[in-house]
């Protein structure tokens, strides 16, 4: 499955909040949605929801209009919300049932759940006496309910601790390897890099970037090595080689090769004027650098 | 609409599941079920008290045309002036005396006026009129003898029994107001809760709002008129328990007829859930639990100001006003059934009235679905009227 977004615009009286919003994303394949807080992560993952139509633009899935009321979709809205004081599994139940799960079907997927992320001893207890975590947990497999084909997680990392963090990562990942679509939004960029297939990174209502995680690393990473070395020297004899300001931070500097000259050229060139190199490696820019460059960028 | 019936289920399974509501039902079905005691009570007090006030008034003669005996004979202390009658009502041995200065005329004198009859007047008619009687010379007895003859009357109603039926239709009209007033702020609460706990974005991304709203009301309304039948039922036995207190039949006023009971019925139950439908969605129009109050208070006022109508012009049905009420939606659930119960309605009429009170509460329920989708956009801002009416005619 493709899901595609195309040129999305939302207004909210007098502000832009989404302009022009484009990206793709693929089942079987994880897609980070990041960006900073109030950026319009929320409002495009609403859109996507149908909670409020865009003002123009499209929402395709594989080619066709997309309508949310109609797909196999699992959904966590950014404001959490369940019932208080209701028993856990029941309203659990009521939920997968609202979107077409049998009675039995709806039961035994919501004990199956609760039981994967360590809650079912609680299942007849009512929500408001779990933790914060906890709750949000709940409000999580929710979402898995219905075994959905498609799952838009609206920053569902956000209040949880490290351990349950990666029992979802694990989660979301076994979900991507049964082929379902799986678009999460965060702000936490350290925290999705690893598992992203796939970003797009969203800006002031913008799309700065969008696409395939790791090749855009590497088009980043253009030309751009890190050498650590203990050398005095090391600084001197950089600046003569490449005739290029670089960064220092300790003993790593990270260069950027001028035109026409390879790696070796300049490892070899630092060796032979007797600069001691502990390491030489290709520049990968972190995620987070790669937000703030393209935030800068706009 | 196909996901009504799972909502209809959670919401009453869910009212049915709290303490708060079980707690209420039970407290209530106590109340209603000590009132009828009430009569009971009261007959405990004023038997005494009545003993004790019936030497309480004396009389002083500045006439000829009375005897004493006509007075004493009737428990009344005869005092030989005004100024020791007086006396003795400041120092509270008697209540109230009556200064009587000849066949047309008396004063009163009194330390409190109360409300209520005072005992003497009625007295104090047929003492005169005794005497007018004896004037004339007409024999009191064979006079008092031809009129205790009872009269053979009987009644013939062609169309509805007004007065008999009175009652019965004061009731109709309480218990309407009381069904909405009582169980619509229970419906605004709950819906103003779900978004207060944002429970409603996930519904409403679940489902379709007109099975969310229609489910909503309808499962959380019939708990409503099943609890208010509880209370009834109590109220009922606590009635029978005490029957012989109350000193009337109640059986007396539900000779109510069949067509009388039906429409009654039917326009109350379906008058409820239009007012329900306008309760959730001025709740769904609301960002706060806090202002709920104030949003519902337009429809309280449009009902209390039709039961004010309602019972100012029971006692003239066939006033133009109370017709026009009668087919107006928002008041004919009170009225109609009243208009019934009073004075003769064609059926035509009634069926008339049913149909738009049904059209309009369908109406309503998919306009209260309308705000409802909307109120979940509007986290934090107050949804206007304004903005309420243009948005129903917006594509979103």
């Amino acid at each position: 499955m493709q899901l595609e977004l195309r040129n999305i615009t939302k207004s909210f009286g007098d502000v832009h909040v989404l302009k022009d919003i484009s990206f793709t994303t693929y089942s079987g394949r994880a897609m980070g949605f990041l960006g900073r807080n109030g950026s319009g992560k929320t409002t495009t993952m609403r859109c996507l929801m149908n909670v409020f139509a865009p003002d123009s633009g499209e929402i395709l899935l594989d080619g066709k209009p997309f309508v949310a009321d109609k797909a196999s979709i699992g959904y966590l809205p950014e404001e959490r919300g369940m019932y208080p004081k209701e028993p856990i599994v029941d309203q659990l139940i009521y939920f997968a049932r609202l979107r077409g799960a049998s009675k039995q079907g709806a039961h035994k997927s919501a004990m199956y759940w609760l039981d994967r992320v360590g809650l079912s001893e609680y299942h007849n207890k009512k929500l408001e006496i779990l933790s914060k975590g906890n709750q949000q947990k709940i409000q999580i497999i929710q979402a898995f309910l219905t075994d959905p084909d498609i799952l838009i997680l609206d920053e569902p990392f956000s209040g949880l601790d490290p351990v349950n963090s990666q029992l979802f990562k694990e989660i979301i990942l076994e979900l991507l390897k049964q082929k379902k679509l799986v678009v999460f939004s965060s702000h936490q960029m350290a925290y999705v890099e690893e598992f992203c297939d796939d970003i797009a990174l969203i800006h002031n209502g913008r799309i700065t970037l969008s696409g395939d995680l790791k090749k855009i690393k590497r088009e980043r990473a253009h030309r751009q090595v890190l050498i650590e070395s203990p050398s005095e020297s090391a600084s001197a004899v950089l600046s003569s080689i490449t005739k290029e300001k670089f960064q220092r931070k300790e003993n790593v500097f990270h260069v950027r090769l001028p035109e026409g000259m390879t790696k070796e050229h300049l490892l070899l060139g630092l060796l032979d004027q007797g600069v001691k190199v502990e390491s030489f490696n290709d520049y990968l820019p972190s995620l987070h650098q790669i937000f703030l460059e393209s935030a800068g960028e706009q | 609409m196909n996901k009504f019936s799972t909502v209809f289920t959670f919401e009453a399974k869910s009212l049915l599941r709290k303490k708060s509501f079980i707690i209420t039902t039970i407290i209530l079905m106590l109340i209603f079920f000590s009132v009828s005691f009430i009569p009971r009570v009261i007959t405990l007090f004023t038997k005494d008290s009545k003993q004790e006030e019936s030497i309480h008034e004396g009389v002083v003669l500045l006439t000829d045309e009375f005897s004493q005996e006509d007075f004493i004979g009737m428990d009344y202390v005869i005092y030989p002036d005004e100024s020791s009658m007086r006396a003795d009502i400041e120092a509270d041995v008697i209540s109230s005396g009556f200064v009587v200065k000849g066949v047309h005329a008396y004063d009163l004198i009194f330390k409190d006026r109360q409300i209520g009859n005072i005992r003497f007047q009625d007295d104090f008619e047929i003492i005169r009129e005794n005497r007018i009687l004896e004037m004339m010379g007409i024999d009191i007895h064979s006079y008092r003898a031809a009129l205790s003859t009872p009269i053979d009357m009987h009644y013939d109603i062609l169309g509805s029994d007004g007065f008999s039926n009175y009652p019965m239709t004061y009731l109709f009209i309480f218990i309407f107001y009381f069904l909405v007033i009582f169980y619509g702020n229970v419906i605004s609460s709950s819906v103003a809760r779900e978004k207060g706990d944002r429970t409603m974005e996930l519904l409403i991304t679940s489902t379709d709002s007109n099975s969310l709203l229609f489910g909503k009301v309808l499962g959380a309304g019939l708990i409503g008129v099943l609890q208010f039948v509880l209370l009834i039922l109590a109220a009922l036995l606590g009635y029978y328990i005490n029957k012989d207190s109350f000193g009337f039949d109640i059986s007396q006023f539900i000779q109510i007829g069949t067509k009388e009971l039906i429409c009654f019925i039917l326009f109350t139950l379906v008058g409820y859930f239009l007012y329900l439908f306008l309760y959730a969605a001025l709740g769904s129009a609301v960002s706060k639990m806090e202002d709920v109050a104030s949003s519902t208070t337009p429809i309280t006022l449009l009902l209390v100001g039709t039961y004010i109508l309602a019972v100012f012009t029971m006692n003239v049905p066939d006033l133009h006003i109370f017709k026009i009420a009668s087919f107006f939606p928002f008041s004919s659930p009170m009225i109609m059934p009243a208009r019934v119960n009073l004075t003769s309605v064609p059926d035509v009429q009634v069926f008339l009235s049913l149909g738009i009170l049904i059209a309009t509460g369908i109406l309503l329920g998919f306009f209260a679905a309308r705000v409802y989708r909307m109120g979940t956009l509007n986290y934090g801002n107050r949804l206007t009227f304004k903005r309420m009416i243009s948005g129903l005619f917006n594509r979103n």
